[in-house]
């Protein structure tokens, strides 16, 4: 006698993001196994990340064989004049569309990894064993130039890979032999490194593990707060840093990348030797218990974390509400959704692949910048550049509740918004297996109406703004639990994945 | 008159025998009185000689050498107790004598041992609450390249040590001035003993002065009853010196006779009787008027006698009645000096 059908809906599938580190069954089917290329939207559901699209168009011809952009900042000064820096091939480069050499003359940088900073209308940019090189436009066009060679600049600054510009100065660290000492410059002149009230900080007895080095400094709250690679000392009063006081420090805990620790507006995220944590609950929970931003991605993080030898480097984009963490060893960078958390204190992880971006910078006007082996690029579209690019979503293993029977999928109604002329695949397999099969299709084949194009009484269509698509997928096979995959080419056209029925059929007990 | 008169010149050589012997007899008569006097001056000098004494006390000795000092011998007590007094003065006149700043030094660094543990407890307790703040390693150069608290706690310091250098000073400076006035009462008590001594010796003096005041007086009375008998006897060997000559003139008048003196010349002279002025006739008169007129016609023998009627001697001529020359100032001399150098 035919056993009836049962629907199972899987909504929003995804819509956790990834999880690879609880054990897949009996899990919840929101998380994924795989989301690569992926974000998860305003709408909360996973969807396809955006492209790029260049910005500068002689990028090969200025980075010759180098790595390519390896930073990339906007300064504004204080007149609203906008600047562009970028590095690379051992330069720095003013300009967006075309690249300008603006390397100070005379000076000869070995490495791009620079750190800017914008204090009272100068721009800084310090990298480890480099003279800091400052720029402003006071002379009525923007120039670069380093320490030594400004007229206004006192002291020997500290040749320091980390600077930042908080409390009306400039607090440097991380300096070749001697990773222990805060410096921090005279009141609101970034290039007064003597006298005035300038500074250091030796931390070496401050430490809670008793010895550690210093990586990257933050500021939050009025507080200064200082990175060690296992450590964080949270020290009050900056204001005044003569006289401010540790309030806090933290053990086991520290940055690992300098590039890593990022603003968002209530918090600040960093990446330790852990996974990317969150510096607020750090403060409000006195380190127990951790909130471990990448908490499911825990593992796979941490294993390409340790394969880089290039600095990793991260952006938020509050307008996109995603923090990435680009791996450029790996080709690899961790998207994590800002906009809410898990109930776990975790953000729902995604992965980019074959965007390769090796620096970040978000623009005043919330545009996304990055920096690439072909120049600057700007984080937009549905194609990297002109190519189309693969989305991954995967699911982990559903049981559908029922552990002991056997799942005989029948059918599968997906609904998808975006999509157009999308080649898309649907994958499915059973009991853990990476052979999946698989069932092609396009979306969105029709075309979307634009407003003034279609005119009265002419073949064109009146649609909606934006495709949905709701294919129906015909299955077979069976198996205890069922991993389901979709992957489409991202064809210059938003991809999201809205709902996924499954008709299965339950089947004896094993 | 005739120019040789055996009576004048008898009476010449009578008169110069007896002048001669008076002379003697006064030359005697002073040697006699040199010796006495002599005598006199040795024994009022011994008399008057100062005599040494001693006093002695329980605290010294105190003796009068002959030749006017003093010898003060103290007790040894007296003398051990000098010793230590003036070792102590030594050697506060030595501290005295020290270099102003080395004594403050010495005495900064007893402030300071005074201060320094407080000093460091303080700066113990700024080091844990620094280090507990995580201050420890803080450099800025609006403080000298220190921490506020290190800068005012060095300050501090600093003005601590500056009070303890003045002080210091002040007390090194005070300290000298107590040692100067130690010193001082040290040395006046060190000669104490001695002043003490000579006290003795002093209230000694009046006893002393007495026995020399009556020793003085003797010996005044000595020296002027000396004088006084040689005074006296001088006198009367004058007296008898010039009885002697009367006499032994009155006798040669009588053997020889006698010239009128000039106030029998004078009166014969107003009287008219010349008689009156040839004197008086001697037993040995006539025989020598004869003999004078035999010999009047040698007048070599006046010559002999006489020598010029000026003295080339270059004192004074002398009248020889007897010879009716002058004798020659240089006999004259000659008996003035021995006169006074036999004297």
């Amino acid at each position: 006698m035919a056993q009836q059908l049962q629907n199972i809906t899987v909504a929003a599938p995804g819509f956790y993001g990834l999880n690879t580190e609880d054990s897949p069954i009996g899990g919840n089917p929101s998380f994924a196994s795989i989301a690569d290329n992926c974000v998860i939207d305003k709408l909360g559901r996973i969807g396809a990340r955006e492209g790029w699209e260049e910005v500068s168009t002689n990028g090969s011809s200025v980075l010759g064989t180098s790595r390519g952009i390896e930073t990339v900042y906007e300064y504004i000064d204080s007149s609203g004049d906008k600047y562009i820096l970028s590095a690379g091939n051992n330069k720095i480069f003013t300009g967006t569309t075309t690249l300008t050499d603006a390397t100070p003359a005379g000076y000869t940088p070995t490495a791009n990894n620079w750190k800017v900073v914008t204090l009272n209308d100068h721009v800084y940019l310090f990298q480890r064993d480099h003279e800091y090189v400052l720029g402003s436009d006071h002379e009525g066009s923007f120039v670069l130039e380093e320490h030594s060679a400004h007229t206004h600049a006192t002291g020997t600054p500290p040749e320091a890979n980390e600077v930042l510009a908080a409390y009306g100065r400039l607090w440097a660290a991380d300096v070749t032999g001697n990773k222990h000492t805060v410096y921090w410059s005279d009141l609101l002149n970034g290039h007064h490194w003597s006298g005035g009230t300038s500074g250091s900080l030796d931390v070496t007895t401050v430490w809670p593990t008793g010895f550690d080095e210093i990586t990257a400094l933050a500021a939050h709250n009025g507080f200064l707060i200082i990175f060690g690679k296992k450590s964080i000392l949270v020290y009050s009063g900056a204001t005044s840093p003569a006289s401010m006081t540790l309030v806090d420090t933290v053990e086991g805990v520290g940055c690992i990348a300098r590039d890593s620790v990022q603003h968002t507006g209530k918090d600040i995220l960093f990446l330790s030797n852990s996974g990317v944590r969150s510096f607020e609950r750090v403060i409000q929970e006195k380190s127990l218990p951790m909130r471990d931003i990448s908490k499911n991605v825990r593992t796979d993080l941490m294993s390409l974390v340790v394969l880089q030898s290039n600095p990793i480097k991260s952006m938020y984009s509050s307008d996109n509400a995603f923090y990435v963490l680009t791996l450029p060893d790996s080709n690899t960078a961790y998207c994590f959704d800002m906009r809410t958390p898990l109930e776990d204190g975790s953000q729902r992880a995604t992965t980019w692949s074959s965007l390769y971006p090796l620096s970040f910078t978000v623009l005043e006007d919330g545009t996304v910048y990055i920096g690439k082996d072909s120049g600057i690029v700007k984080y937009s579209g549905y194609l990297d550049g002109t190519e189309k690019y693969e989305m991954r979503y995967f699911s982990n293993p559903l049981d559908f509740g029922n552990t002991s029977n056997l799942k005989f999928l029948k059918k599968f109604n997906l609904t998808i918004i975006g999509g157009q002329s999308t080649p898309t695949t649907l994958n499915w397999g059973y009991d853990y297996a990476q052979n999946y099969t698989k069932q092609a299709f396009i979306f969105g084949t029709g075309t979307l109406a634009e407003y003034g194009i279609a005119e009265y009484n002419t073949t064109g269509e009146y649609t909606s703004s934006i495709l949905i698509n709701t294919p129906k997928v015909n299955t077979s096979g069976s198996g205890e639990v069922v991993t389901i995959g979709l992957e489409a080419e991202i064809n210059d056209a938003q991809f999201s994945i809205q709902k996924i029925d499954i008709h299965a059929l339950l089947g004896r007990l094993i | 008159m005739s120019l040789f008169d055996l009576t004048d010149a008898a009476r010449a050589g009578a008169d110069y025998y007896l002048g001669r012997e008076n002379i003697q007899d006064v030359q005697q008569l002073g040697r006699e009185q040199q010796a006495a006097l002599t005598g006199l001056a040795g024994q009022v000098g011994e008399a008057t000689q100062f005599k040494p004494y001693t006093v002695t006390g329980t605290l010294a000795d105190v003796s009068a050498t002959p030749e006017g000092g003093l010898t003060v011998g103290l007790s040894p007590e007296q003398q051990a107790l000098q010793s230590q007094l003036m070792g102590q003065a030594a050697g506060l006149f030595g501290q005295v004598g020290q270099d102003p700043a080395a004594q403050q030094a010495a005495i900064f660094e007893q402030i300071r041992a005074t201060q320094r543990p407080e000093e460091e407890r303080q700066r113990l307790a700024l080091e844990e609450r620094m280090l507990s703040q995580g201050r420890l390693g803080l450099s800025s150069a609006a403080y000298g390249g220190a921490s506020p608290e290190l800068l005012a706690q060095e300050t501090a310091r600093q003005e601590a040590m500056s009070r303890a250098s003045l002080g210091a000073r002040q007390q090194a400076l005070a300290e000298q001035q107590q040692s100067l006035a130690g010193a001082t009462g040290l040395l006046g008590a060190g000669y104490m003993p001695q002043q003490q001594a000579l006290g003795l010796f002093g209230a000694a003096a009046t006893p002393a002065e007495l026995a020399t005041g009556g020793q003085l007086t003797g010996a005044q009375y000595l020296a002027q009853l000396g004088g006084r008998a040689s005074e006296t006897r001088l006198q009367a060997e004058d007296l008898a010196n010039q009885l002697r000559l009367q006499q032994q003139r009155s006798l040669l008048d009588s053997v020889l006779g006698r010239e009128a003196t000039l106030q029998e010349q004078i009166a014969a002279a107003a009287l008219g009787q010349p008689s009156l002025a040839s004197g008086q006739s001697g037993l040995f008169s006539g025989i020598f008027e004869g003999a004078q007129d035999y010999l009047s016609g040698l007048p070599v023998i006046g010559d002999m006698f006489g020598g010029g009627g000026t003295s080339s001697g270059g004192g004074g001529a002398m009248v020889n009645p007897i010879l009716g020359g002058t004798v020659g100032g240089g006999m004259a001399d000659t008996l003035l000096t021995d006169d006074l150098t036999s004297f």
